[in-house]
């Protein structure tokens, strides 16, 4: 896995020969997703029991229904990317788990009991589940400190929410070093672990992360994603990612799912999806 | 080739940080230039100086050989310089032809025809450049309702309608699909040769500077660290050590 790792830096190299509009993606991607992968097939690519499962899931903003029937399985301590043109819904798939769309039918599980109806605050503080913003999330005037603190604010006693912010400071000593000093002089690589680490406050097992990579320069984005190996390797935590850099996520992630208009149309493990030639083609640019 | 960009020596303070320190490059007339630099090493602040955002603390920029670091953002504009953000700025609530109608250029307008109308005129260039980033079928749709990759064609289609002699793009494809980056990157190939633009691209993504770019410059920690072709800049170890990250 780490040797694996180490061949995709940054955003990846390579040619940008492969031009295609929006419209013919659209058109040959629907072609794949006729053969798009069964439930079962879902199932056979985690390795332990379903953690969280997502079942026939219809859900959007207002009443407009951006994911139809959309499935989810993953296995605790595992990791999943969702990879796919812009629109196509990957995003509504994390506010969907942590309460930020509008539920029309189906079912989200957490460890064998429902959460669909669980309010994001509930997420976080009884479900375990965090999710962590795409960008430009830290409170640049607050400390370091009190961003994690912020982090803790729905914990019963504020002295809960210190001891969790120590138990960060523990596990990051660059976060530690800087504790006392605005958010706002970190670096770009610091500001996301200041905001990964924000969503650790809570103790949570589930993590979505949403574009780890986005605007971060290439040294950072390999931090980064060292990071959140360590989360799932050593401290087991499950992994659910939305990622552009779709080459680093898929070499990344255990699982790979590709999106194409609210719908699954390719799931496989996270290399074989990377090495296939469609996916390559229509989503990582040739 | 003459410069069409010249940054001599500025340096620009925040409070205590500073952001640009001495720095000096050329942007040469129809090419395309690209910056790339760690994350705060002062790429943006670079640029936001360059299209007259905020006034530099010491040296001097040119435009097209004329001294334009005292000049205010509009009059700068109107030179025909022109910049996008990394996030989109569009007019979500209106649909595509509209917001490409609003960005229309006043430049070329003397005092004799600007009443006149050119209503047509505009509209059928709105048309003509919506296809050409491929966005034609879309074109009667809410803004706010495109895909984020599509916005930023739109957003770069805006750019277009104001003939622009120089575009600044800052990190024009973040955040999209990486076959539709190769799309984004063929229009902005094709608007420097076809309709002459030179393009000054601020990006993080190697695969599509590497490609773009004639020529790149690498700021870091405010100054310049090093400049010179794609190849010859990925191997150097200067920019390695302090931005492509060890091998």
């Amino acid at each position: 896995m780490a040797s694996k790792d180490k061949n995709i830096r940054g955003y990846g190299s390579g040619s940008v020969d492969v031009v295609m509009s929006v419209d013919q993606v659209a058109k040959e991607a629907a072609a794949i997703s006729a053969s798009a992968p069964k439930k079962s097939d879902l199932e056979k690519l985690i390795k332990s029991d379903p953690f969280l499962t997502i079942h026939d899931l219809k859900a959007g903003y207002g009443k407009m229904e951006i994911l139809h029937d959309f499935n989810l399985t993953v296995g605790k301590g595992e990791s999943l990317c969702l990879i796919g043109p812009n629109g196509a819904g990957k995003s509504t798939v994390l506010h969907s788990i942590f309460g930020f769309t509008n539920i029309f039918s189906g079912t989200i599980t957490v460890d064998g009991n429902d959460v669909t109806g669980l309010t994001p605050s509930q997420k976080l503080s009884n479900a375990g589940i965090a999710y962590i913003l795409q960008d430009k999330s830290v409170f640049p005037q607050m400390t370091v400190e009190e961003n994690l603190l912020m982090g803790g604010f729905l914990k019963n006693k504020p002295s809960e929410a210190k001891a969790a912010t120590e138990l960060v400071f523990d596990k990051y000593s660059r976060l530690a070093d800087r504790r006392y000093k605005p958010a706002g002089v970190l670096s770009g690589g610091e500001r996301r672990l200041l905001e990964i680490s924000r969503a650790l406050v809570m103790q949570p097992n589930v993590l979505l992360v949403d574009e780890p990579s986005i605007g971060l320069e290439p040294r950072f984005i390999d931090m980064v994603f060292g990071i959140l190996e360590d989360l799932q390797k050593k401290d087991g935590k499950t992994i659910i990612m939305v990622e552009q850099n779709a080459k680093k996520g898929l070499a990344f992630a255990d699982i790979g799912y590709v999106l194409v208009s609210g719908e699954t149309a390719i799931a496989n493990s996270g290399d074989k999806v990377l090495s296939n030639p469609d996916v390559g083609r229509l989503f990582l640019g040739g | 080739m003459t410069d069409i960009i010249s940054v001599k020596n500025v340096s620009k303070s925040f409070g205590g940080v500073k952001a640009n320190i001495n720095v000096s490059l050329n942007v040469k007339n129809s090419s395309i230039t690209g910056i790339i630099g760690p994350n705060g090493c002062g790429k943006t602040t670079l640029f936001n100086s360059i299209v007259g955002y905020h006034p530099i603390d010491t040296g001097a920029i040119e435009f097209d050989g004329q001294e334009i670091h005292h000049l205010p953002v509009g009059d700068i504009a109107r030179l025909g310089m022109l910049r996008t953000f990394q996030q989109t700025r569009i007019y979500s609530k209106m649909n595509c032809v509209d917001n490409m109608q609003i960005s229309v250029s006043h430049r070329k307008n003397s005092n004799s025809n600007i009443f006149a109308s050119r209503k047509g005129e505009i509209k059928e260039k709105a048309e003509h450049l919506l296809e050409f980033v491929g966005l034609f079928s879309k074109r009667n749709l809410i803004s706010g309702d495109l895909s984020f990759g599509q916005q930023k064609l739109l957003e770069f289609a805006m750019a277009l309608m104001n003939d622009p002699k120089v575009l600044l793009l800052d990190e024009p494809t973040a955040g999209i699909n990486p076959t539709l980056i190769n799309g984004l990157i063929d229009r902005l190939r094709k608007a420097n040769e076809e309709f002459g633009i030179t393009l000054c691209v601020i990006e993080h993504n190697m695969r599509v500077i590497m490609n773009l770019a004639n020529h790149i410059y690498c700021l870091a920690n405010g100054k310049l660290l090093a400049d010179g072709k794609p190849n010859d800049l990925q191997k150097d170890k200067r920019v390695i050590d302090a931005y492509l990250g060890g091998h």
